[in-house]
């Protein structure tokens, strides 16, 4: 009768150890998820495999740009974030083709593809060793998410373990939204300057 | 004098125990303890016949629980849920995105550039992405029931820009033309009627625990009236 009454309490409590270590401990996609790599917009970070700088943050409502010779208007429903940055790789090349906005409440705005011909995109440039190159970041996102924004750069988006840079966007308070950026192609392709109208 | 002495028996040595056993060996207590003083050799019936009957009790409820779950899912098959049947203009949520279709054209789409002999289907709609993340889920919610073939899927673009679409950002609502491609042997349709597929998040999927979405059956029935254009 006791060993019965033990063996139940022993099967009770293993049930109850093993819901609690089910709710508490971390889920798969925690344990995989990629390793941060902290900073603030104007430092300079490095991860295993690259480093950048971001060095400047524009927000805009709209976005001009000309495309194979046509001058485009891209317009919003909330408001654009222009990103530029510096990079490079460290040990081989790589091309970082995760850049997202992560807004305050941990809501995730990946870099936008409407402006796929724009110059420079850190999405599809591949940087190389010891060569710093200028790469450019545009976000689309209500504008509710700016303040208290970060940005977050990984070499890809779903690989597990790797490192992610989790850029704090820093904005003053009284951040000034351009009613439009002109985007302007330099003398390469990897070369631009931004206007404001 | 009791039938059995199983009492007593307690300090009966393994002899007199086996002779216990043959003398009475219907004893049901006493038989138990016998058999946990002395190693039975001889075929033990009376636990092959409790065994049997275990084997055919746990057959019998199992096959039951079979039965019911296939009767019941025949039954579900023969009766299936009748999707709610929503209007055009009124927002649908799918769980990922919210949907809400608005009108459907058929014709020469002006910014087809293929000169292909069929004619395209263009249903204009609101999404929303509700979720916390970019995503381009949208690409399979919706399925059109009434096709006169097998339709490719369609192909979406941002009506704001006129331009392919690709992702859709949270809490961002954004008009969205899909375009069906409509083969030129088909009929033209009257109207066309959609299903809405729907999916959910789960936070620990059952295979890894890993936070996912995951398809779930459809959530509504849209049927919209087909405006025809006449070819430009």
């Amino acid at each position: 009768m006791i060993r019965k009454l033990a063996s139940v309490l022993a099967i009770g409590l293993a049930i109850i150890i093993l819901y609690g270590l089910q709710k508490t401990r971390p889920g798969y996609g925690e344990i995989t998820s990629p390793i941060t790599v902290s900073g603030k917009a104007g430092e300079k970070l490095s991860a295993r495999n690259f480093e950048l700088t971001v060095t400047n943050i524009r927000l805009a409502r709209e976005i001009r740009l000309t495309t194979f010779g046509k001058d485009r208007l891209y317009s919003t429903s909330g408001i654009w974030a222009v990103v530029e940055a510096e990079a490079a790789a460290r040990n081989e090349s790589i091309t970082l083709t995760s850049a997202a906005w992560l807004g305050p409440d941990g809501v995730r705005y990946d870099s936008s593809e409407r402006l796929s011909n724009a110059p420079g995109l850190l999405t599809v440039q591949r940087l190389e060793p010891g060569l710093p190159s200028r790469a450019l970041m545009i976000f689309e996102f209500p504008e509710s998410e700016w303040p208290g924004g970060s940005i977050l750069v990984a070499p890809t988006p779903f690989l597990a373990l790797e490192n992610e840079m989790h850029i704090t966007a820093g904005l003053p308070d009284n951040a000034v939204i351009h009613p439009t950026l002109a985007l302007v192609r330099g003398a390469s392709s990897a070369d631009w300057s931004i206007a404001t109208e | 004098m009791p039938l059995c002495q199983h009492q007593a028996s307690a300090t009966l040595s393994q002899r007199k125990a086996k002779a216990l056993w043959v003398d009475n060996p219907l004893c049901g207590l006493h038989f138990h303890f016998i058999r946990r003083v002395v190693q039975l050799k001889r075929p033990d019936f009376i636990s092959y016949r409790k065994r049997a009957t275990t084997f055919v009790v746990a057959g019998l409820g199992a096959g039951a629980a079979a039965v019911a779950s296939f009767s019941a899912a025949l039954y579900d098959a023969a009766h299936p849920d009748q999707l709610p049947v929503v209007a055009a203009g009124e927002a649908v949520d799918t769980g990922r995105f919210t949907v809400t279709l608005l009108d459907a054209k058929f014709g020469k789409e002006s910014n087809s550039s293929s000169s292909t002999k069929g004619a395209r289907l263009a249903v204009e709609m609101e999404l929303t992405n509700r979720s916390a993340a970019t995503s381009n889920g949208y690409m399979h919610l919706l399925t059109i029931t009434n096709a006169p073939t097998t339709l490719d899927p369609p192909s979406f673009f941002l009506a704001r820009d006129n331009a392919i679409l690709f992702d859709l950002h949270p809490n961002m609502p954004e008009r969205v033309i899909a375009t069906w491609y409509w083969p030129a042997q088909a009929a033209p349709p009257k109207s066309v009627e959609f299903s809405v597929a729907s999916q959910i998040h789960k936070r620990r999927d059952n295979l890894y625990g890993a936070p996912g979405w995951f398809d779930r059956p459809p959530v509504a029935k849209v049927v919209l009236p087909v405006k025809t254009e006449a070819a430009p």
